[in-house]
């Protein structure tokens, strides 16, 4: 379980102040899938940031389990990263000079126990694709194998920055299923920052921010599945 | 406003820019220093050696009458007496001497009708100068050839007057109207050069180039007859015609043309050679430069592709975009070259006085030529012009949209699939790290070129290093003795003094050597092989010299045919001495003896070693061992000099190839970095991932350097012993292999530091900025 309490976020730029967060307390339940809604510069980059430990914060406390996440070093914080979390961002961010296989291994190499490769590919639907380079595959494609690159190395939570951004309708959905997948079989915790209102049908719990507030938490009893989401 | 655009882009990049402005200053440098240095020895020697009349070739003849000679009633009368060499002929009898000098240039002639011969007359002397052993040379003034150039003062025109050289003079605080003791006092008249000797080589057997302890000498031919000193001869000639260098005569011992000739023709190939290194280094480090500057404006406009895709969107033309980033950086390459042009200019001086520490040559004032400026500065910008504006071009000709799109992914290129085929079972961290390196043909080409050549440098200066030492004062830093002294008579050996026998006029393969023979129980030149084993001489075996044994690619066991006086004796080789002061082959003294006596002794000599100075009045020609090692200490320390230079410039380049592109390589995978960050791994692991396949591959460069270096080595080895007889005991010792990647491991993380620390400093939170590779 992920804890934030009294939360705040300052940027200065100069004498210039910004509060990208203030005081926010939130918690994210293990195995929930959460989306974070939000228009642009409503602060949910900067929550996902903070949370993930990319970013410090100006005040207040966020821990995981027993682990002050904002007691931690640098170090100590990326240690946290490479064992707790694993990431999918809007941009796919595949390296361009290794392979389908070789993106997914750059992921698994980070832990001793990591989820097998080819099952990853399985799931994702690659397979065929593994000794391909990304110039060779679609966005979609390349988004899925982000996808498995982030759960090669088997994180307890998954944070998704705009996963479906740079994505059609279609391929948006296949990635959301994947997510969905992985929330269900895997018992992840998925947290994605998005702007699409359509994709919180899918979540557990929604958190609306606007102004580096949190001004909205609704919980789902009922999920929507992917495919039938409200494509907006 | 473009223009401070650009400018303030070029700002942020000044460490790069600075590695760069190196890379291009060293190139103009280079040349200009080089071509202004040798430029100003070139033009006064080529008339210098037109004035004096420079010989076309030399005969080294045999010093000692001919079987042919001796049917001569008056030589065969002398020979009879012991007296059968040219210069104890001479002083017996002026008249035979002249008539065997005069019969030998007919033979000549005759076998070269269009060549005018004359005698070279020279007489070695040492001398104490301020408690220092000297050598002198003394000239006799010839006729036609060779003769004397004036470069201050008067020739000598009284019996006690001298003309020397004017860097001996220079080093040793003499001007003209000094009295100097080389023997007997004489008052220099003027400084004098010889055309037959532009680099001080004195002595076959003892490669010493020290201007400050010895010198040529001029006196009147009346002084040089009576002046007690080892006379020497040769001939030499100038022909219009085809020089003839398979003369068979019976005292011809070789025939060389000039610029084969090491003391009078290595200028010429010094002058050549210079040029084309001047050209051929500026050139590569140029090509560097632009190839490093070609891939920084890539970087650069690759960067801001988006900005100048919305420049050209809102109508800005292609040539008002481009105009700032090209004039910028030709700009800033027009004043590096002019830096290192002004830079080459100072330099130029002091790399004329080397050349002049070592070549008796007169100089001049280094003078501006507007072609060196043109070919220095202009040449390159040309060259940087052509190649960035390509760049630039080919970037700004994408159109607006795709400019502003993101890029597409970019296929791979070949040696990146080569080296993932290679790497196919290794980890994806591995691949990561070592396809990352070879990412562009053209960065890792540059990078690869640059470490080779810089280590090849490296390598290079570390196997020269020693070798001048090895040459000169090798044998000597191991004898025992304290003086070698030769002696025309018979004197009483005393305590201390152990006898020897040299006979300089045995042939081996046409090469003429000296044999020398030596006690069995000789304890003041022990004779070693180069593990430092002592070799025990036997009366049917010989024992040759190191640079003996490299001329003639000799080894132990081998059979070799010395021709000895008409008769022809084949001996084993049973040791190599550690020896390259000259082409010797020892044997014991008492066998020696009685191969030249015919049997009718053992016991002849004709020079001692000894721990304490012999007397004069018995021995004609004393040299002192410490006298030698201290003169040749001044060419030690250019070689050191020399060394040092190589290691550091080649350092210097291969430190500015591996900022630049290692800095270059980190600010373009800004993204990628901060990936790697955000998915877990640690700092340590994400700059080893990003910078240590340059390491490796640093490693690997290095190491192909080494046999590249032996085998370029092995060419000036065997090119020296084919041109110039002069054997360069060049040395590889597996410790370089250790130390040349030393040198590497030192100038990687010297160069890499900043990198490093820019890995260590970027964000986290750029992966969520739009990505790109």
């Amino acid at each position: 379980m992920i804890e934030l309490r009294n939360v705040s976020k300052i940027y200065k730029t100069g004498d210039v102040e910004t509060a990208a967060l203030k005081d926010i307390d939130l918690t994210i339940r293990d195995g929930a899938f959460v989306v974070i809604l939000g228009p642009s510069g409503s602060g949910k980059s900067t929550l996902l940031n903070v949370i993930s430990g990319l970013d410090t914060v100006t005040s207040g406390k966020i821990t995981f389990g027993d682990t002050v996440l904002t007691d931690l070093s640098v170090d100590q914080m990326t240690a946290f990263r490479r064992d707790h979390l694993g990431f999918i961002f809007q941009q796919y961010n595949l390296l361009q000079n290794l392979t389908v296989y070789e993106n997914v291994q750059i992921g698994s190499d980070l832990t001793k126990d990591p989820l097998p490769i080819d099952e990853l590919l399985e799931q994702v639907g690659l397979t065929a694709a593994r000794d391909k380079y990304p110039y060779q595959l679609s966005g979609g494609e390349q988004q899925r194998v982000s996808v498995a690159r982030s759960l090669a190395k088997n994180p307890a939570i998954i944070f998704c920055d705009e996963p479906t951004g740079s994505l059609d309708e279609e391929n948006s959905k296949r990635v959301l299923e994947l997510l969905e997948r992985l929330n269900k079989t895997y018992q992840k915790t998925v947290v994605v920052i998005t702007h699409n209102n359509g994709i919180s049908e899918m979540a557990d719990d929604v958190i609306k921010m606007n102004s580096g507030r949190i001004v909205e938490v609704t919980h789902h009893e009922t999920r929507v599945a992917a495919r039938d989401i409200h494509w907006g | 406003m473009l223009y401070k655009n650009v400018w303030k882009t070029l700002n942020r990049k000044w460490m790069q820019l600075l590695a760069i402005a190196i890379i291009i200053v060293m190139s103009s440098l280079t040349y200009t220093m080089m071509f202004y240095g040798i430029s100003g020895i070139e033009v006064p020697t080529e008339e210098y050696l037109e004035e004096s009349n420079q010989e076309d070739f030399a005969i080294d003849m045999l010093n000692r009458v001919t079987e042919e000679e001796l049917r001569d009633p008056a030589v065969a009368t002398l020979a009879e007496t012991g007296t059968f060499t040219l210069a104890d002929i001479k002083q017996a009898d002026a008249e035979v001497f002249n008539r065997l000098i005069a019969s030998r240039i007919a033979a000549v002639e005759q076998e070269m009708p269009d060549a005018t011969i004359e005698l070279r007359d020279l007489k070695a002397i040492t001398y104490t100068f301020d408690d220092i052993e000297h050598r002198g040379l003394i000239v006799k003034e010839s006729d036609t050839i060779n003769r004397s150039y004036l470069e201050a003062g008067d020739r000598p025109s009284a019996n006690d007057e001298v003309a020397l050289n004017k860097k001996y003079a220079e080093e040793n605080g003499i001007d003209i109207g000094d009295t100097i003791d080389i023997g007997k006092p004489f008052t220099v008249s003027g400084f004098v050069l010889f055309p037959d000797y532009t680099l001080p080589l004195f002595d076959d057997n003892f490669f010493n180039l020290d201007p400050g302890s010895q010198t040529l000498l001029l006196m009147t031919d009346e002084s040089f007859e009576t002046f007690i000193g080892q006379e020497s001869f040769r001939l030499s000639g100038v022909t219009d015609q085809a020089i003839k260098t398979d003369i068979d005569l019976p005292f011809v011992v070789s025939v060389m043309e000039t610029e084969n000739i090491i003391r009078s023709g290595a200028i010429y190939s010094e002058i050549s050679s210079g040029k084309a290194m001047a050209l051929g280094l500026s050139l590569f480090i140029v090509s560097i430069a632009v190839i490093i500057v070609a891939i920084l404006i890539s970087n650069m406009l690759e960067a801001e592709r988006g900005q100048i895709g919305l420049l050209k969107a809102i109508g800005y033309s292609r040539r008002q975009i481009a105009s700032p980033y090209l004039v910028l950086i030709l700009v800033f390459a027009f004043f590096m070259l002019i830096i290192g042009y002004f830079l080459g200019l100072y330099f130029a001086n002091p790399l004329k006085e080397l050349y002049l520490d070592f070549y008796l040559l007169p100089s001049i004032t280094i003078a501006q030529s507007p072609l060196v400026f043109v070919t220095a500065v202009f040449a390159p910008l040309l060259f940087f012009a052509l190649v960035a504006g390509a760049v630039i071009y080919k970037i700004m000709g994408e159109s607006a949209l795709a400019l502003l799109s993101p890029r597409d992914n970019v296929s791979l290129n070949r040696l990146s699939r080569l080296v993932s085929r290679l790497l196919r079972r290794a980890s994806g961290k591995t691949k990561f790290k070592y396809l990352y390196a070879v990412k562009s043909t053209g960065s890792f080409l540059i990078f690869f070129l640059g470490i080779l050549f810089s280590t090849i440098l490296i390598v290079f200066a570390l196997m020269m290093n020693g070798s001048v030492d090895r040459m000169t004062v090798g044998g000597l830093n191991e004898a025992v003795y304290e003086y070698e002294a030769y002696t025309d008579g018979t004197p009483v050996l005393e305590a201390g003094q152990e006898p020897f026998l040299t006979y300089p006029f045995a042939f081996v393969e046409d090469n003429l050597i000296t044999l020398k023979g030596l006690d069995f129980d000789n304890t003041l030149f022990p004779l070693q092989n180069e593990d430092g084993d002592v070799l025990t001489l036997e009366p049917d075996g010989l024992v040759v010299s190191s640079s003996l044994a490299l001329k003639l690619d000799l080894d132990v066991g081998q059979d070799i045919d010395v021709a000895l006086d008409g008769d022809t004796l084949t001996y084993p080789i049973i040791g190599i001495a550690d020896e390259f002061s000259g082409d010797f082959a020892y044997l014991p003294r008492a066998t020696l003896s009685e191969l030249l006596t015919a049997g009718a002794t053992d016991d002849l000599f004709n020079g001692i070693y000894a721990t304490e100075r012999p007397s004069e009045s018995d021995y004609s020609t004393i040299l002192s061992r410490q006298g030698l090692i201290d003169q040749s200490e001044s060419i030690n320390q250019y070689m050191n000099f020399m060394m040092n230079v190589l290691i550091g410039g080649a350092s210097l380049i291969a430190f500015s190839i591996l900022f630049v592109l290692t800095a270059l390589t980190v600010e373009k995978n800004y993204y990628v970095i901060s990936l790697l960050k955000v998915m877990g791994y640690q700092k340590r692991e994400v700059r080893s991932m990003i910078l240590n396949s340059y390491f490796i591959y640093a490693l690997i460069s290095a190491l192909l350097s080494i046999p590249i270096a032996l085998l370029t080595l092995r060419v000036i080895v065997v090119v020296f012993a084919e041109d110039y007889g002069l054997v360069l005991p060049l040395e590889f010792e597996w410790i370089y292999i250790v130390y040349t990647l030393g040198a590497v491991v030192l100038l990687f993380f010297m160069s890499t530091f900043i990198s490093r620390r820019k890995i260590d400093q970027i964000p986290l939170q750029e992966v969520l900025k739009t990505y790109q590779e």
